[in-house]
């Protein structure tokens, strides 16, 4: 914990709708824990952050990822499989966040090694309590491997 | 007779025995078939005698029968035909006497009718054949027979026409024919149905991931933004911009209701899991468990008839029981809702039938409440969108079965569904 005291949790959100990013932002900003949020709105962009490709040369790498699966140019399935076919990403949780509620969907996710698989709730109150509960689960109960590990 | 009667001449010795001599030839050539008539000088003249011959009837069974008869040389040349066999091939007798048999075979027969001739099994063969007449090719059976004659061998053969028997066995290829190219054309139109059902189960596929993803999205934007309005500037605007974020969040609400519903909807008529036997009766407790809120605030009194076991898929069987629960106690009068649920067998189906003390309806409606989001009340005194029915009649239809109302204004509603005793699947 004395490492996160130090550094913000810095938090991936690859999505591609800025209604949506602006609501995550808000369910975030009374967070408990110190955080950094970075947003990407596409599979390729992400891949090129995860991956510190460019521009992304001298960025932090994520401690969770929150990942949409209806994106241009590469959906989230395909930024799941990458992530987790590689040997130095494959240990950053990946949390699907998504308005999908179809079976086939939960089950492609975890079949790709999705760590959780979350719905978006319509009703803002509930977003907001299901932000909280990722947030209180990923960043505050859970033990996370070390960035550079 | 008279040859030897007469008492007035005395003859000689040796005349007598010339006469006798010549009686004797007489008597022979007669037993021999070689007289047909005779002439005998008498005292009241000539006298023609005709002898019948033992062997007639048989001549003319041979003539007037209805099958082909002749007699062949074992080399096969007809020496002897009946007029029924000039017939069946359409040429005159003469033409046929003495010709070979062979001559009247067609060509592809030819190996078969010499097998016929030569290959007698203890002395008979018998077989089909083609012969050539004179208009057409004629189907003929042959019975073939080796008989003496005269001191000869020779094959007695007899020949009936196949023609109308091969006619009729022609007829009744080309009905066989027929039949199967008719059940053939079924089966492709039925594949074919088949096929745009599964194509049309596809696109209502399409249509719910559809709906449960892309269309969600927009609408979660609009109602979570009038509520974050809400909550962050309350009582800030003025009385109106309250009022108008609150008809747009309920707006976005029943949106969102509506898309679940079309959801379940599309879902109802999936075939997820087969048809099992369960009791109704379970099935009726399940369902008013799920109930038990409606049925606790209304004081609902719930009654029903012993529930036969059925093959149903339970989940969705419990569902038409909730609805229509659901609907008898939402559409209760001012008397608290008593409802009685029964079932008769009829034939090979179950009737069920839910009966309700309730506010009822116009019968000209009785086909409209099944149709999805149709309402007869308006929002407020009875909420929900208008989709159990619908789901109630797409997963009877699943079933195979019928759904129906019988009801008039003031008076209750019975709903009435039919389930078949050996449950089956619609495809």
């Amino acid at each position: 914990m004395k490492s996160r005291e130090t550094r913000p949790i810095v938090i991936l959100l690859v999505e591609d709708n800025p209604g949506d990013v602006r609501l995550t932002r808000e369910a975030f900003r009374d967070a408990k824990v110190h955080n950094n949020i970075v947003v990407v709105g596409d599979g390729l962009e992400a891949m090129a952050y995860l991956k510190q490709e460019n521009k992304y040369a001298n960025t932090v790498r994520p401690d969770l990822i929150l990942l949409d699966l209806n994106l241009p140019r590469m959906n989230g399935f395909e930024v799941l499989d990458a992530i987790k076919v590689d040997e130095s990403l494959k240990r950053i949780p990946v949390v699907i966040l998504t308005t999908s509620q179809a079976e086939q969907d939960i089950i492609y996710s975890y079949n790709l090694y999705a760590n959780a698989y979350v719905t978006k709730p319509v009703d803002l109150e509930q977003f907001i309590a299901a932000i909280r509960a990722i947030e209180g689960f990923w960043l505050e109960i859970v033990k996370l491997p070390n960035g550079k590990s | 007779m008279s040859i030897l009667s007469s008492p007035n001449n005395l003859l000689s010795k040796e005349e007598l025995l010339l006469r006798l001599e010549e009686a004797e030839e007489t008597l022979r050539a007669i037993r021999s078939g070689e007289v047909d008539a005779l002439v005998v000088s008498g005292t009241q003249g000539d006298q023609v005698f005709t002898l019948k011959d033992a062997t007639l009837p048989y001549q003319v069974l041979i003539e007037e029968m209805n099958e082909g008869a002749l007699t062949l040389s074992l080399q096969g040349a007809i020496l002897y035909c009946n007029s029924r066999f000039a017939e069946i091939l359409g040429f005159p007798m003469e033409t046929t006497l003495g010709e070979s048999f062979l001559r009247f075979v067609i060509p592809s027969d030819q190996t078969r009718a010499r097998e016929l001739l030569v290959q007698r099994l203890e002395g008979k063969s018998r077989g089909e054949l083609t012969l050539l007449g004179s208009q057409a090719e004629v189907p003929v059976g042959i019975s073939l027979k080796e008989i003496k004659l005269d001191g000869e061998l020779r094959l007695g053969v007899v020949i009936s026409d196949l023609t109308e028997r091969k006619q009729a066995e022609a007829e009744l290829e080309r009905h066989k024919e027929n039949l199967e190219r008719l059940v053939q054309e079924r089966t492709t139109e039925l594949e074919e149905l088949n096929r745009e059902l599964a194509r049309s189960n596809e696109n209502l596929e399409q249509f719910a991931y559809v709906a449960s993803h892309d269309l969600q999205e927009p609408l979660r934007m609009v109602s979570s933004y009038m509520q974050l309005l809400s909550k962050r500037y309350q009582g800030k605007l003025d009385s109106d911009a309250d009022e108008f974020i609150a008809f747009a969040v309920d707006g976005a609400t029943r949106m969102q209701n509506l898309i679940n519903d079309l959801l379940t909807y599309s879902r109802a008529g999936r075939h997820d899991s087969p048809l099992t036997s369960i009791s109704c009766t379970e099935v009726l407790e399940k369902a008013l468990t799920n109930l038990q809120v409606a049925i606790g605030e209304s004081g609902a009194i719930i009654t029903h008839e012993r529930l036969p076991v059925v093959k149903a898929d339970p989940i969705q069987l419990v569902l038409v029981f909730q609805n229509l629960l659901g609907n008898a106690i939402k559409f209760h009068g001012s008397a608290p809702p008593r409802i009685h649920i029964e079932s008769q067998r009829e034939g090979d189906e179950w009737i069920f039938s839910v009966r309700d003390n309730g506010i009822g309806l116009d019968p000209q409606f009785a086909e409209r409440i099944f149709l999805i989001f149709q309402r007869l009340h308006d929002r407020s005194s009875y909420p929900g969108t208008g989709i159990g029915l619908a789901i109630c009649k797409r997963i009877i239809q699943r079933h195979n079965g019928r759904i129906w109302v019988e009801s008039q204004p003031g008076k209750g509603s019975t709903f009435y569904f039919t389930l078949l005793v050996r449950g089956t699947d619609s495809t």
